[in-house]
Formats: structure tokens, sequence, C-alpha cells
């Protein structure tokens, strides 16, 4: 990824990761009327459009916060079709069967295919992580997310009322738990592909 | 499962290894693939659950519902329906007020969440506190601006006294945030403070508003006599059953 330019939309991208309310005002201006009037036009109303730009711009903070995202084409177009894509997936959800929405844009640059295919792997994934996090027993999940949620080891000891060697240790067999469940299951196989 | 190998990777992702381990470390990182996809994979899920439950991400997730409703509701408002009123609309009004009254009444046994929602007011910055985001905290949690209170919570560089993290909590469950103020409120209640009771009462009251009266039910049974909130409390049970 690091051999392709960057394109200028980047700052999008960093706005998002800084939660700078001025740029992600902006994303709601410039690019959401289309996405609503798409999704108007195709089954949905205003309320749909909601959600999908929200889980959309979620799962780009997410895989800029956890991977690092690098955009080598424009947001627009990057953003309006994982958003146009995400609506067929629940329209597909809702009616049990196959729906097809006609294609006026016909071409789509080769650059966004593979950054929309790359964070759509990573939704996956970050639904992967999810599931196998809610498997994980009751006392690693707490303490896992109180040593995420609270700034240092020292704080989720004290807030354990354990030692701070114990929380070490815990979080580090609670989190290679994890891992070995990851690794275990069906689905992280095919995104080793 | 290797519990000395996730001990290492946990030390070399925070640094904590003496300069010949780190050596080591890196060398076996090189010539070992199977070591090597260990630690990456190790490493990917520790930045995923950074991503899940760090406060930045929280903060981001909030202000985004805000930016997102302010933008949707303004269009919705573009459309304004105006209807002209005329005298046997009034009937009709009146009739549908009195079936909406009987209703309401006949739905009024179930106990819900809105009957106990009454917060004590939050004063906890007159302690020579000059945290900003912490007075933000509190003004904004007693106008009832829960996500705001939230957002200003999640600013404060330490809560560190189970008194600000009872009323971040109690902040969260407005916000629907439940699995989150159950970890907080979890951690008051390992504690020994005059919130240990009261977290329980809480606890109860984020199970009942996410309709989970079994669960409910157990945690109320757990506050004791002497507490602030027994009374109500055994009100709560006695409703629920």
């Amino acid at each position: 990824m690091t051999g392709k330019n960057l394109h200028s939309d980047q700052i999008y991208i960093d706005g998002l990761l800084q939660n700078n309310s001025d740029v992600i005002q902006t994303i709601y201006k410039r690019f959401v009327p289309k996405i609503k009037n798409h999704i108007r036009n195709n089954s949905g109303n205003d309320d749909d459009a909601q959600d999908i730009v929200q889980e959309v711009l979620i799962v780009i903070y997410n895989q800029a916060r956890t991977n690092g995202l690098q955009l080598t084409c424009p947001f627009d177009a990057y953003f309006f079709l994982l958003c146009k894509r995400r609506w067929l997936n629940e329209l597909k959800k809702r009616s049990h069967k196959e729906v097809t929405i006609p294609e006026h844009l016909v071409s789509i640059d080769e650059p966004v295919q593979g950054m929309v295919s790359r964070t759509e792997i990573f939704d996956e994934k970050q639904s992967l992580f999810d599931e196998m996090f809610q498997k994980l027993g009751e006392k690693c999940r707490e303490l896992l997310q109180l040593s995420f949620v609270t700034k240092t080891m020292e704080e989720v000891a004290e807030k354990l009322n354990v030692s701070y060697g114990y929380v070490r240790k815990k979080k580090s067999l609670c989190t290679g738990q994890l891992t070995e469940m990851i690794r275990q299951s069906d689905r992280y196989k095919s995104f080793k592909n | 499962m290797n519990e000395e190998l996730y001990i290492g990777f946990e030390n070399y992702l925070n640094n904590e290894m003496l300069p010949e381990e780190k050596l080591d470390f890196e060398q076996r990182l090189q010539n070992d693939p199977e070591f090597r996809e260990y630690f990456r994979l190790y490493a990917e899920t520790t930045r995923f659950l950074d991503t899940s439950f760090s406060p930045e991400t929280a903060a981001f997730k909030e202000n985004l519902k805000a930016i997102s409703r302010e933008h949707f509701g303004e269009s919705l408002k573009k459309q304004p329906k105006v209807i002209s009123f005329r005298p046997w609309q009034y009937a009709v009004a009146a009739s549908i007020t009195i079936l909406f009254g009987t209703w309401f009444m006949m739905q009024s046994n179930d106990p819900e969440y809105n009957d106990f929602n009454q917060h004590e007011k939050a004063y906890f910055t007159e302690r020579g506190s000059e945290d900003k985001s912490l007075k933000d905290a509190q003004d904004f949690f007693n106008s009832k601006e829960y996500q705001k209170a939230v957002v200003s919570f999640e600013k404060v560089a330490v809560l560190d006294t189970p008194e600000l993290q009872y009323f971040y909590a109690i902040a969260l469950i407005e916000t629907n945030d439940f699995s989150k103020a159950a970890v907080v409120l979890n951690s008051i209640r390992q504690g020994n403070s005059i919130y240990k009771d009261k977290a329980t009462w809480y606890l109860a009251l984020s199970e009942l508003k996410q309709h989970k009266t079994q669960e409910c039910r157990s945690l109320l049974k757990q506050i004791p006599p002497d507490a602030e909130d027994f009374d109500k409390a055994q009100e709560l049970l006695e409703d629920l059953d």
C-alpha cells in the first residue's frame, strides 16, 4: 500500500480519526445527499439512509484506527460505493432473495474497487473479533474491557482490587485466548488467503 | 495455550523488555514464521480491542450520532404538514385522547425504567477541581443532557473515585450504553465505598431498562436492608412479581 499515491481526500479519513466535527459535518453536507437519494430511489427511506451512512463511517473510523487507512482514490466514490453495497446487502437480508440495483455508473474505477473491498474485508474481520470476544469468559471480558477503557494497568488493578502483576499476566492470557479462538474459527481461515 | 508466549508478546508490545531480551525476540520474529504469525495476530487483536473500547471511539460515535441527527432532523423538518382542524375533528381527537388515557392506565402495571430514573444531582467539582471537562460533565448531567455528559466524562483524565464513576455509569445507562455501564458499576461494586450498594441498584435499573426482568430481580435481592435504596428495591421487586 505504501507505494501508491495518497489521495488529497485523505483529509476526510484523518478528520474522522481525529473526531473533527467540522470534517464530519462537511462529509454530511457534501456527500450524504447523494446517498440519501440513492437509498430513497431504491426502496428505502431517510431512516435507512441515516443508519447506513452512520454504520459506514464507523467502519471507516475503525479501520483507520486499527490498521491505518490510506486513501488512494476520491473519498466521494469510495464512500458512495461502500454505502451502496451495504444498502444492497440490507435489502437482500430483508427480502431473503437476490436483489439487483440497476447499474447507472457504468464502470467503477479499479482503485475505488480495491479500497472498498479492503474496507469490507476489515468489516468482516471486525465482526469476527466482536463475535469471539463475546464468547470469552466474563472475567476475561471485564478485564480486557477495563484495561482499554482505563488509562493505566495500575488503575485497572486498583479497580479490580488485585495486584498489578496479576492484571498484567491475566491481560496477556485473555488476549492470547481470544487470538486462539479467532485462529481456530473457519471464518478466520478464509481471511488468510 | 502457551502462557509464556503471550506474556512475551505483551511485554514486547509495551516496550518492557531488557535490551537483550528484545534482541532475541526480534531475531525470533525474523526467523520463525509461525512465531511471527502468532505475534501478528496478537498485535492485531490488541489493536481491535483498543479501537473497540477506547473512550476516544465512544466519543467519536456520540459525536457522529449527534451530527447525523442534526443533519437528518433538518431534512425531515423541511416538509411540515399543515392540517386545518375542523370542529368534528375535535371530537375525534378527544376520543383518541380518552382511548390513549385508558391504554396508558392499563400499561402502568408493569414497572419501567422511566418510573425510577429520578437521579440525584451531581456535585463533585467544588472540591478544588480545575478540570473543565469534569465541570461540564456535572452540568450536562444535572441538566439531563446525558450524551454530552458522557463525552465530557470521557475527556476527564482519570475517573478515579467511585463517585465520578457512579455518575458516569448513570449517564451511560441513560444513553443505552449498557455494557460499558455494567463494567463501571461492577468495578464500584467490588470496592467498599458508599456507592457500592447504589451501584447494584443502578445495575438492576440498567437490566430493567433492557427488559431483562430475571437479571433485574436477582440484583435487587442483593441489596442489603441497610442500603439507601433498599425500600425502592423491595417496591420494584413486588411490582415485578
